[in-house]
C-alpha cells in the first residue's frame, strides 16, 4: 500500500513535470514560431505548383494575398504543367552543386515523386511537426502518414486530399455502373461513350489501379513493392479487362484524352457519358462554373474507390525556407483549408480532423450547403489505400508497351 | 572596330552560340555525356534504348506524316495561288491578309482550329444542323488522329503565309510579268506560264524558305499538343516529355530523340533538293512536253475552290475564337452559344494585364534589339557580299528542339535562365532572321546616291544615314518591326526553355491552359495573344502615315 502510495506520488510529480515541461515546450515553441514569423517577413516564396485548374490557380492567388496581408510574405505561384519537372530540376541543382539559393521555395507533390525527393535526400526536414496548426491534422487517414506506402515522416505537409470519384449526365445516363464491370458492360452496349484518360497522366493510371482493386484476386499484394510479387500474374486481370473495353470505348481505344478536364469537356458534349476525376467536387464546380448542365450527378463504386493525400514540401536548397513554413502553416488553417473545401473556390477536402477543431472553426465547415453534383462524405465512403508507388511506374510501363504501338 | 561590324559579330555571337553550343550540348548528352547530371561513360546506350521505346516507329511515322503534309500543302497552295490569282481581282485581297495572317500566332490558330475540327467543335454542328440527324457529336478521328493528318493540314495552312510572303520577295528577283507576257505570247495560259516558266526560276530561290518549313514543321511542339497523335505522339513532344521526366536518364534519352529529329530533318532536307532537281531539272520532261492550256479551266476552278477553302478555314478560326472568348454557355449541337458573358475576361482580367504587359515587354524589346543588330549588320562591308549573310538563317534550318535543351544549359551556366535577359536572347535567335529577311532586299536596292548627296550637303554622315536613309525607309523597318514583334510573341519553346517556368507569356500560357479543356478561357487567351501582333502591324502602318503626311515623296 505505502509502495503504491509512493509510486502513486512519484507518477503526480512526473505528470505534473511532464505537464510544467509541456507548457515550457509550448511556450518555447510559440516564441520560437513567433521568431520565424518575424523572420519570414519580406520573403519571397516561389511555389511550384501544377497550374492547369483556374480554380486551383485563383485559391493559391487567395493564399498570396493573405500572407503577403497577414505575414509580408510574397508569394508566387509558378505553374508547371507536371511536378516531375520540378523533381528533375532539383535532382539537376543537386548533382550541379546548387545547394544554397534554389529557386524553388515551396511545391505540390505525393506519391513517387515524393518517393524521388526523399531517396535523393533533396528534402528539408522533417519540420512540419513544428507547425503550430499541424496539431489539427488528421493522422488517422492512413494517406496523410504514408504516402503511397512511403512513410511521410514530417518531411512533407499534407494539405488535400484526393478521392475518385465518377459522375454522368443523369438526363442522357439513367442508371450508373457503380462497378467496373458494369462500365464494361456499359461500354459494350454503348460503344465509344466510355475511355480513360492517358496513362501517364496520373488520372489514367489511377483508373488502372482502380481496375486492378476491383479484379484482382488478392488486392492485398498491391500494397507489397512491384519486385516482390509476380507482376504479370497480378495483373493479367487488369489487361484481360482493358482489351475487351479498348475495342468498345471511345475511339476505339486508339486514342485517349489527355486529362480529366477534356473528359469534363467530352461529357459536357455528349460525347462520353461516364467521367471521373480525382477531385470529389469538381462536377459541382464545373457546374457552378458553366462547364456542365446541372443534370450532372456524382457516384463512386460500390467497393469504394482510390483515394490519396497531396502534401506541400520544401526543397532541401530553398531561399526562402522559413517563409515557405510560414505558408505552409497558413495552408493548415481552418481559414485556408475550408475555404479550399469549398466546392464553389475548389472542393479540395481537408486534411484538418474537423470535431478536434475549436467550435468557431468547425462552423467554417459546416457552411457548406448541398450543391448540385455533390456527395456527401458518407456515400463516397472510405477511400481504398494507393498501392505502393512502384505501382504506378510499373503500370505505366506496362500499359505504354501494351497499347502505345 | 566600326559600328558595323561590331554588330555583325554581336550578332554573329547571339545568333550562332546558341543553336552551334545548343546542338553540341545535345549531342554529348546523347552519347550518355552530361556531367553536370553525373553522366560521364561515352556510350551509345541511349540510342539503344531510344529504338526500343514503345511506339517509337510510330512517333517517326507520324512525324513524318505531318511533317511532309504540312510542307506539301503549304507549297502546293502557294503554287496554286500565285499560279491562277498572280495579278486578279483577288491578288489584292491575298496582299492584304496576308500581314494578319503572317499576324496570327502559331499556338492560337490551332486553338482556333482546334475549336473547329474536334467531333463537337462547329463543323459537326453546322454538318448536325444542315443533316439533323447527330445528336451526339459523331465519332470522327479529327484532332489527335493517329497519324498526324489533321495536323499535317493545319500546320500547312499556318505555313502558308509564311510561303507566300518569301515568294513574294524571291520575285523581286525574276521578272515575273515580262516572263508572263512572253509565256502568253507564246500560247501559254497564265497558269501554264508559272507552272512551265516561273516557278521553275522561283524554286531555287525559294530553298530556305521551304527548308526552314520543313525544320518547322518536324519540331513543333506547341501546335502538335494540341492537335497532334497522343498514343504516340509526334517526335518532337514525345521529346519534350522525355526532356520533363523526373527521371534524369529520359533527359539523355530526349537528347538522342533530339539528334534523332535532326538527322531526320537533314534528311528531309536533302530530299526536298532532289525532289526539286526532278521537278525542274533539265530532264524534266513534262516541263517541255509543249502542252500550255489544256484543262486550263479545271486549274482555275481548283484554284477558286481552294481558295474559298482557305478563306474560310482562316476566317471561322478567328470567328470562333471570338465567340468563345464571349460565351458563358456554347453545348453540343448549338450553332451559336446560348449564353454570353464576359465573366471569363473579368475572372482573369488582373492575370491578362500582367501577360499582355510581359509579352509586350519581350516582343517589343527583342524587335527593337533585333532591329538594331541588323540596321547595323547590314551597313558592314562583310555583309555586301553575296550569301554573306546565309549564316543568319541557321537557326531557321535546324529544329528548334534539337538545341534548345543545349541552349537552356549555356543560360544556366550564365545564370540567365529564368531572366528577362536570357528569354530575350533565345527569341532574339528567330527575331533577328526574320527582321533581316523582311530588310534585305529594301537596303540592298536602296539608291545609294540620296545619301551620298545628303552627306555631300551636310556634311555628317550619321546625321544624314538616320535623317534620310532610315527616314526613306521608315515604311519597311517599322514593318520589320512588326514581324519581329509577332515572331516573338508566337515563340513557345524557347520561351518555355529560357523562361525555366519563372517567365510566362501569352502564348505560353494559352498552351498551358488549353489543357484545361474550358474553351472559353481557351478562346480568351487566344484572343488576347492575336491582339498583340495585329495591334503592332497596325501601328506600323499607321506610325508613318502619320511620320509621312508631309513628306509623302519620301516614302519608298
Amino acid at each position: 500500500m505505502m509502495y503504491l502510495q509512493k509510486g502513486v506520488n512519484y507518477l503526480v510529480i512526473f505528470l505534473l513535470f511532464l505537464a510544467a515541461h509541456n507548457v515550457t515546450a509550448q511556450q518555447l515553441q510559440q516564441s520560437g514560431w513567433n521568431n520565424t514569423v518575424k523572420k519570414a517577413n519580406k520573403q519571397v516564396v516561389y511555389f511550384n505548383a501544377w497550374g492547369g485548374s483556374h480554380e486551383v490557380n485563383r485559391y493559391i492567388f487567395w493564399v498570396g494575398q493573405q500572407v503577403k496581408r497577414q505575414y509580408g510574405i510574397t508569394l508566387k505561384h509558378v505553374k508547371v504543367d507536371d511536378i516531375s519537372q520540378v523533381v528533375s530540376r532539383l535532382l539537376i541543382e543537386k548533382t550541379a552543386g546548387r545547394d544554397t539559393e534554389g529557386k524553388i521555395d515551396l511545391l505540390w507533390v505525393n506519391g513517387e515523386n515524393f518517393a524521388t525527393l526523399k531517396n535523393n535526400n533533396l528534402l528539408y526536414g522533417p519540420f512540419t511537426q513544428t507547425l503550430p496548426n499541424y496539431q489539427w491534422v488528421d493522422e488517422t487517414k492512413p494517406s496523410v502518414i504514408k504516402d503511397f506506402s512511403i512513410p511521410v515522416e514530417f518531411m512533407e505537409a499534407p494539405w488535400g486530399m484526393a478521392h475518385l470519384v465518377f459522375f454522368y449526365d443523369s438526363s442522357v445516363l439513367k442508371q450508373p455502373p457503380i462497378s467496373m464491370k458494369a462500365l464494361l458492360d456499359y461500354a459494350k452496349q454503348h460503344p465509344g461513350r466510355i475511355t480513360y484518360p492517358n496513362p501517364p497522366h496520373f488520372l489514367g493510371t489511377t483508373f488502372l489501379k482502380q481496375v486492378l482493386l476491383e479484379l484482382a484476386p488478392s488486392p492485398e499484394l498491391l500494397q507489397k513493392p512491384v519486385s516482390e510479387v509476380n507482376f504479370a500474374k497480378v495483373t493479367a486481370p487488369l489487361w484481360a479487362f482493358l482489351d475487351e473495353l479498348h475495342p468498345v470505348s471511345w475511339r476505339e481505344g486508339k486514342v485517349f484524352p489527355a486529362n480529366s478536364s477534356q473528359m469534363r469537356q467530352m461529357l459536357d458534349s455528349g460525347e462520353l457519358h461516364v467521367s471521373f476525376s480525382f477531385s470529389p467536387s469538381e462536377a459541382t464546380n464545373a457546374i457552378h462554373a458553366g462547364l456542365l448542365p446541372d443534370t450532372v450527378k456524382s457516384y463512386v463504386h460500390k467497393g469504394g474507390t482510390l483515394g490519396n493525400t497531396h502534401f506541400l514540401a520544401i526543397p532541401y536548397n530553398a531561399k526562402a525556407k522559413t517563409a515557405a513554413q510560414v505558408v505552409i502553416n497558413f495552408l493548415l488553417s481552418a481559414e485556408a483549408q475550408s475555404k479550399k473545401m469549398d466546392p464553389v473556390i475548389w472542393g479540395d477536402p481537408t486534411v484538418l480532423a474537423i470535431d478536434r477543431l475549436p467550435e468557431d472553426q468547425q462552423a467554417m465547415f459546416a457552411r457548406f450547403e448541398k450543391l448540385p453534383g455533390m456527395l456527401t462524405l458518407d456515400q463516397q465512403g472510405k477511400p481504398l489505400p494507393e498501392p505502393h508507388f512502384s505501382w504506378t511506374d510499373a503500370l505505366e510501363k506496362a500499359w505504354l508497351k501494351r497499347y502505345q504501338q | 572596330m566600326s559600328i558595323p561590324l561590331i554588330s555583325y559579330r554581336v550578332t554573329q555571337l547571339l545568333c550562332l552560340l546558341p543553336v552551334i553550343l545548343g546542338v553540341v550540348g545535345t549531342l554529348l548528352p546523347s552519347f550518355g555525356y552530361f556531367p553536370v547530371a553525373g553522366f560521364h561513360n561515352l556510350n551509345i546506350d541511349y540510342y539503344n534504348t531510344l529504338w526500343q521505346e514503345p511506339g517509337f516507329s510510330s512517333m517517326v511515322v507520324v512525324t513524318l506524316v505531318s511533317g511532309c503534309l504540312a510542307t506539301c500543302i503549304a507549297l502546293l497552295l502557294t503554287v496554286t495561288i500565285f499560279s491562277v490569282f498572280y495579278s486578279t481581282s483577288s491578288w489584292k485581297v491575298w496582299r492584304s491578309l496576308l500581314s494578319p495572317m503572317l499576324a496570327f500566332p502559331h499556338a492560337a490558330f490551332a486553338l482556333g482550329m482546334m475549336f473547329l475540327v474536334t467531333p463537337s467543335g462547329w463543323y459537326a454542328r453546322f454538318f448536325a444542323f444542315f443533316t439533323s440527324g447527330l445528336t451526339s457529336p459523331p465519332a470522327w478521328h479529327t484532332v489527335h488522329d493517329t497519324y498526324g493528318v489533321t495536323l499535317g493540314i493545319i500546320l500547312g495552312l499556318k505555313e502558308l503565309p509564311f510561303l507566300i510572303l518569301m515568294t513574294l520577295s524571291a520575285c523581286n528577283q525574276v521578272n515575273v510579268s515580262q516572263l508572263l507576257k512572253v509565256g502568253q505570247s507564246l500560247g501559254y495560259h497564265p497558269v501554264y506560264a508559272w507552272l512551265k516558266i516561273i516557278w521553275p526560276q522561283l524554286l531555287p530561290q525559294m530553298r530556305l524558305p521551304i527548308i526552314a518549313v520543313i525544320a518547322y514543321s518536324f519540331s513543333v511542339v506547341d501546335i502538335a499538343q494540341i492537335l497532334g497523335p497522343t498514343t504516340p505522339p509526334t517526335l518532337a513532344v514525345a521529346i519534350m516529355q522525355w526532356f520533363g521526366s523526373e527521371q534524369l536518364e529520359q533527359r539523355l534519352l530526349g537528347s538522342a530523340g533530339a539528334i534523332c529529329l535532326l538527322l531526320l530533318t537533314g534528311l528531309l532536307m536533302l530530299g526536298w533538293l532532289v525532289l526539286e532537281r526532278l521537278l525542274i531539272g533539265k530532264d524534266s520532261r513534262w516541263l517541255i512536253n509543249g502542252m500550255r492550256n489544256r484543262l486550263s479551266l479545271g486549274w482555275q476552278w481548283l484554284g477558286h475552290v481552294t481558295q474559298w477553302i482557305v478563306w474560310g478555314v482562316w476566317v471561322t478560326a478567328l470567328l470562333s475564337i471570338v465567340l468563345w472568348a464571349v460565351s458563358w454557355r456554347w453545348r453540343y449541337p448549338d450553332i451559336l452559344p446560348s449564353e454570353y458573358s464576359l465573366k471569363v475576361w473579368f475572372r482573369y482580367s488582373e492575370k491578362l494585364l500582367t501577360l499582355l504587359g510581359t509579352t509586350w515587354f519581350l516582343a517589343l524589346g527583342s524587335a527593337v534589339i533585333g532591329l538594331l543588330l541588323v540596321l547595323g549588320l547590314l551597313e558592314a562591308k562583310k555583309a555586301q557580299q553575296r550569301y554573306a549573310l546565309s549564316w543568319l538563317y541557321l537557326p531557321l534550318l535546324i529544329p528548334q528542339i534539337s538545341f534548345i535543351f543545349g541552349f537552356q544549359w549555356l543560360l544556366v551556366s550564365l545564370n540567365l535562365d529564368g531572366t528577362w535577359v536570357g528569354v530575350i536572347w533565345s527569341h532574339l535567335i528567330y527575331v533577328v532572321p526574320y527582321i533581316c529577311l523582311a530588310l534585305v532586299g529594301y537596303f540592298k536596292h536602296f539608291d545609294k546616291r540620296y545619301l551620298t548627296v545628303a552627306i555631300l550637303l551636310s556634311g555628317r554622315s550619321q546625321y544624314s544615314y538616320w535623317r534620310i536613309k532610315i527616314a526613306m525607309l521608315l515604311w519597311p523597318i517599322s514593318f520589320a518591326v512588326a514581324v519581329g514583334v509577332a515572331v516573338s510573341v508566337a515563340q513557345y519553346l524557347p520561351t518555355l526553355f529560357a523562361g525555366a517556368g519563372r517567365v510566362s507569356t501569352l502564348t505560353t500560357e494559352a498552351v498551358s491552359l488549353a489543357q484545361g479543356a474550358d474553351y472559353r478561357v481557351t478562346g480568351v487567351f487566344a484572343l488576347a495573344q492575336l491582339v498583340v501582333p495585329l495591334v503592332t502591324y497596325g501601328c506600323a502602318f499607321l506610325i508613318p502615315y502619320f511620320i509621312y503626311r508631309r513628306f509623302s515623296m519620301m516614302r519608298i
